[in-house]
């Protein structure tokens, strides 16, 4: 496709060149000055296309491994979000075994025990 | 029984509980290499939109050359399309990539150092406690006293196994997590290789291509766009051979169209100066593309490597090399960056 494009690039180029240079040897005729026109805007638009085309080619192969990765990347998200859930559950069963000591001594200070 | 002694036993059967498959240094080594990836997607798209730039700008001279209005307006019309399609596509480009930043910021969230530290936060008023309790019983109770500083020793011991428990999980997550992400991460980097530097649809191809476009259509309207200067050219002569003054006593035929001396003036220093800042645009994007590609390989080569070393247990020394060539290549493409206008 791309390699076709590239052809057709080239092909209107060079007519465009030889119109230019038919022109340049002699005054513009309004005919002449037309079809130079028209092929700049035909080149304008595969030469725009040739670029959207390779992007959009490229695009196309990345979107393969795209979800695959995404679904890792959530897969690593939920696993970092239980380590911090387990680091947050050691910390409060210290916290809470800080605070029953703490209770127990305030027993044990009053004579209850 | 020693304190020590009894630290010595609790510790060993916590080991015993659940062995860390890694060690720290290889934890750092794949939290490092996640730092350097998290902003990689900025160069690949970059690419993309100064050459898309180039292209938009450089049609103004393709819309210079032609005079008729419709088709003037047509060809106008016909930038803005481009440039809007190709703003989209930059877009779509950023966010395929952007995949490969997030994998790598979910990676130094993974072996990011906070949940140990939180661990540690968390048994120090447990010592503290517990010592303080100590330090009662042994009051009400001096025949059968405890030894003291056990509340320590207790919180360095809760610390040590909580530690020794996160930093466990912390490495087989990031041990599975980078096995499964070095197929994926090799396909996307090997996509990316063949696309920065194949044939025919390649990037390296697009920014040639677009070289020589802009240099034909650069002279294109110059040829186009010469008329005014030809008259200036007639004008001046005929000023300086009969040294005229008035610019009524000049007839038709003394303006007749010859020459081509004065062309440059017809383009002005805005689009001579836009042809210039095209040219190094261009080049400066080859030169990103180029050092793109080495990220790419650097990427892919220290990723795999990651992976391998974690498999065998290697340090952070053995990894050094490819870690510095991707940080190189990371720190290379940061610096052309900056010279695209």
């Amino acid at each position: 496709m791309s390699a076709q494009s590239d052809q057709i690039n080239d092909a209107l180029t060079a007519l465009q060149s030889a119109l230019d240079d038919a022109a340049n040897a002699g005054p513009y005729s309004p005919d002449l000055e037309g079809s130079l026109d028209d092929i700049t805007g035909l080149l304008q638009t595969v030469q725009n296309d040739l670029l959207t085309q390779s992007e959009q080619s490229l695009l196309d192969a990345l979107n393969t491994n795209k979800a695959q990765l995404q679904k890792l990347n959530a897969d690593i998200d939920a696993y970092t979000k239980s380590l911090g859930q387990t680091a947050d559950t050691i910390k409060n069963v210290s916290n809470a075994i800080g605070i029953a000591v703490n209770v127990i001594g305030a027993v044990v200070s009053a004579g209850i025990i | 029984m020693k304190k020590s002694e009894t630290l010595t036993i609790l510790i060993g059967l916590l080991l015993l509980s659940g062995c860390a498959s890694l060690t720290k240094s290889q934890l750092t080594e794949v939290n490092q290499f996640s730092q350097l990836t998290k902003s990689f997607s900025a160069y690949p798209q970059k690419v993309f939109t100064t050459l898309n730039g180039v292209r938009t700008q450089e049609q103004f001279f393709m819309a210079g050359t032609i005079r008729d209005p419709k088709k003037h307006q047509q060809s106008v019309l016909k930038i803005d399309t481009f440039r809007k399609t190709g703003a989209k596509l930059d877009e779509e480009a950023g966010l395929a990539f952007q995949i490969i930043n997030d994998y790598a910021k979910k990676l130094v969230c993974l072996t990011a150092n906070v949940y140990s530290l939180q661990v540690d936060t968390a048994s120090k008023p447990f010592g503290t406690n517990l010592d303080n309790l100590i330090g009662k019983y042994n009051s009400i109770v001096p025949q059968h006293a405890v030894p003291t500083g056990l509340g320590a020793l207790f919180a360095e011991l809760v610390s040590f196994g909580g530690d020794l428990y996160i930093h466990d999980r912390q490495a087989k997550g990031t041990k599975e997590f980078v096995t499964r992400g070095d197929t994926l991460i090799g396909a996307m980097a090997v996509t990316l290789e063949a696309f920065l530097n194949g044939n025919d649809n390649s990037l390296m191809h697009s920014i040639a291509r677009e070289r020589e476009n802009v240099n034909i259509n650069y002279l294109e309207f110059l040829k186009h766009n010469d008329e005014e200067i030809r008259i200036t050219y007639q004008a001046d002569t005929v000023y300086g051979k009969s040294k005229l003054r008035k610019k009524d006593s000049l007839g038709k035929k003394d303006i007749t169209i010859t020459g081509q001396l004065y062309a440059w003036r017809s383009t002005g220093i805005g689009a001579d100066s836009l042809y210039i800042n095209l040219l190094d645009n261009l080049g400066a994007d080859e030169l990103l593309r180029q050092q793109c590609l080495e990220a790419v390989k650097s990427l892919r080569k220290a990723h795999h490597k990651l992976m391998e070393d974690l498999q065998e247990k290697k340090t952070l020394k053995e990894i050094y090399a490819e870690l510095q060539d991707y940080g190189n290549s990371i720190g290379q493409m940061n610096s052309t960056l900056k010279t695209i206008k």
